[in-house]
């Protein structure tokens, strides 16, 4: 945006033109906030935004009519941070299959053949024919993938359609289509993208704290002796290397998996003399439920492969999710989802040596009364329903209870919902499902959504590389009913298929 | 979380994914490959290439058509999955049982010659092979809403029909050719 005069809107100047409920070009122009046009804008520029735009691109829309609002020099810059934070290192495995390929949209080559094919092996495609019979589920490397998405947005011409500043909110426009008004990252000015159609998708609005963490914190200022398993908190790590200690870990998916793993590994690795004390709210001693709808269980967690039973993603009980009310909906979500852990034999194995050694230990129950001591020690009360509260205390407490649910700590997304944005029984975004937040409707310009916020629709996975992808799908087949695209049919497909493969714009 | 990117990935069937996943490519490759391959296929001194051809098209037609109750009792027995998939190694082992009543008819149909169940097994092998490799992935090149429809191929639920007339026409092809040569 060289050419733009670079303005900086006062504060009174922007809450005036937030007040109102629809724009046109002449308030932008009495604000002097400078306009660019495109036809699409999809707002975040994580791993939602590629997925829309990449099957976009693949769709026929030229990169010169869309625009990508991003914070992030790339796409998977965010994923990055988050999974490196949760003790994923590059190499480590995601969990994720080896067809859920958020670069290639047909999912074939998938990431097992990737693999074969980069590290010479035949290890990965026997474990692809295989699963979850004979062998684990493959499950690609966070580096394979960051890799691929690299490859994938030089391909179609991510760095050109990215415009980087902080996007702020989302207005119609009278007339239809939509603006969205956003500042440059440099200098804070103000700018606004007019365009027909757009898309969010901001992911989480960051980890969860626990009222008790958050009340420990604002009692004793930073508190370095409890960590959020989502940020940064290597420091833990090193100091339990240093000297023995008890740490707590909270929490029982599958990044308190992971943790557990970091910890037993610097036992066995680095001579770590740590106790770990594993706080499980809800313990799941076996298998729950009917023979039709069981899931494995054992030693406090719930176990199954991915977040979601595999049916949830486009099976039948996708079929079943699109048939439902919101509230049915957010039911059937809370039994299928909900806290687990994929069963590894390589984590059951350690805790099982754990157990026996003594040196990791299942408590049930909930902390309370959390505090720090004059040592500098954490002090705590763990009580389980009728029981007598014990006293415990430990040298760390790890939360890996999850991430924070409520979207509208997205200001971008309570703006939307203050101007009409519809929300489901989960209190997530409201989305038909073709992803569109329907209520948002400006003439022809439709609004989409994607990712965590959209949880509660009729896709359960939706935070996931799949439930990306196949929401860009259908936002893509939506655009394509509206003449934006052609959705790729069976030569289409091909064709651009062969492109990919060639490593060719789309 | 994406960041951990945890998702059921792959395709998992719903019935109706499963019928018409068996129909169309068994009514397509399956039968392409057939085409192909029948007159190549080992077969002793003596026994006709139309023989051939009558023995592999009444397989494929056996296979299709018994198909839709095998797919019936998979479907049941998914329900005992708490994932609701259907694991790949499934998809190839059932082949083991699903060669026995083809291999009935087309004894009972009385069309297999001595000395020809090399030439119906490697032909009902190596097309089982051939289709459940595509369902592997590559079928995903030229449908791309096909995994995320449960193995349907209709661009939207309401499309059926459409898909199944589409799907039929390589059976009827597959029927009027067998008819021909008998």
């Amino acid at each position: 945006m060289p050419d733009e005069p670079a303005v900086t809107l006062p504060l009174a100047a922007r809450a005036a033109l937030l007040a109102h409920p629809a724009w046109d070009e002449s308030l932008l122009a009495a604000a002097a906030v400078p306009i660019r046009d495109a036809h699409f804008v999809s707002i975040g520029g994580g791993l939602g935004s590629f997925a829309v735009v990449d099957f976009l691109r693949i769709a026929g829309l030229e990169s010169s009519r869309i625009r990508v609002l991003s914070r992030h020099a790339a796409p998977h810059v965010s994923f990055a941070t988050l999974a490196r934070a949760s003790q994923l290192r590059p190499g480590d495995r995601l969990r994720s299959d080896s067809s859920s390929t958020i670069d290639n949209i047909w999912g074939w080559p998938g990431y097992a053949l990737w693999e074969a094919w980069t590290e010479r092996s035949l290890r990965p495609l026997w474990r692809v024919i295989t699963e979850p019979i004979l062998s684990e589920y493959f499950t690609p490397r966070a580096r394979t993938v960051v890799a691929c998405v690299q490859r994938e947005a030089a391909r179609i011409g991510w760095d050109e359609m990215l415009v980087r500043c902080h996007a702020d909110a989302v207005r119609r426009r009278t007339g239809g289509g939509y603006f969205v008004l956003a500042r440059r990252l440099d200098d804070e000015s103000a700018f606004a993208v007019r365009c027909q159609h757009a898309h969010i998708a901001l992911g989480h609005p960051g980890p969860r704290q626990q009222p008790d963490v958050a009340a420990l914190c604002e009692r004793h200022g930073a508190c370095p002796q409890v960590a959020n398993a989502y940020e940064p908190h290597e420091h833990v790590y090193r100091e339990l290397v240093r000297s023995p200690g008890r740490v707590v870990v909270r929490g029982a998916g599958i990044t308190a998996s992971r943790i557990l793993e970091r910890l037993t590994d610097d036992r066995d690795k680095l001579g770590a003399k740590t106790e770990i004390v594993h706080v499980f709210r809800h313990y799941v001693a076996g298998p729950v439920g009917p023979p039709w709808f069981r899931r494995p269980g054992g030693d406090g967690f719930a176990y199954q492969a991915f977040n979601f039973p595999r049916g949830a993603g486009g099976g039948q009980l996708r079929r079943r999710m699109l048939a439902m009310t919101s509230e049915q909906r957010a039911q059937l979500i809370a039994s299928i989802g909900g806290t687990t852990t994929a069963r590894r034999r390589h984590w059951q194995r350690q805790l099982a040596r754990g157990r026996r050694e003594r040196w990791y230990r299942a408590e049930v129950g909930q902390i309370r009364d959390l505090d720090v001591d004059a040592s500098g020690r954490l002090r705590f009360a763990l009580s389980d329903g009728g029981a007598p509260a014990r006293p415990c205390a430990a040298d760390f407490l790890i939360d890996a209870t999850g991430l924070e649910g409520a979207i509208t700590r997205h200001p971008l997304i309570a703006d939307l919902v203050d101007r009409g944005a519809r929300l489901n029984a989960l209190g997530r975004l409201d989305v038909e499902p073709s992803f569109e937040l329907e209520a948002m409707r400006s003439g022809a310009g439709r609004l989409y959504a994607s990712g965590a916020a959209t949880l509660g629709g009729a896709l359960a996975p939706v935070d996931s590389f799949w439930g990306l992808m196949h929401s860009a799908m259908e936002i893509t087949d939506d655009l394509a009913d509206q003449g934006t695209c052609e959705f790729p049919g069976m030569m289409r497909s091909l064709t651009q298929w062969w492109r990919w493969v060639r490593n060719r714009a789309p | 979380m994406v960041a951990l990117g945890e998702e059921p990935g792959a395709v998992t069937m719903t019935l109706g994914g499963r019928l018409q996943t068996r129909l169309v490519l068994l009514s397509s490759i399956g039968l392409l490959w057939t085409l192909a391959i029948s007159a190549v296929l080992p077969r002793p001194g003596g026994v006709p290439v139309l023989a051939a051809f009558r023995i592999t098209l009444a397989s494929s037609v056996a296979m299709t058509v018994l198909g839709f109750f095998w797919e019936l009792l998979y479907h049941a027995l998914q329900q005992l999955r708490w994932d609701k998939d259907w694991p790949p190694l499934f998809g190839l082992v059932t082949g083991l049982v699903e060669v026995v009543p083809v291999w009935w008819i087309v004894r009972a149909l009385d069309i297999l010659p001595d000395g020809c169940t090399a030439l119906f097994g490697v032909h009902f092998g190596t097309t089982w092979i051939l289709v459940w490799l595509i369902t592997l992935g590559p079928i995903s090149v030229l449908q791309p809403r096909w995994r995320f429809e449960g193995g349907g191929f209709s661009r939207r639920p309401g499309d059926a029909l459409a898909t199944f007339v589409v799907a039929n026409m390589g059976m009827v092809i597959a029927l009027v050719l067998l008819w021909s040569v008998w």
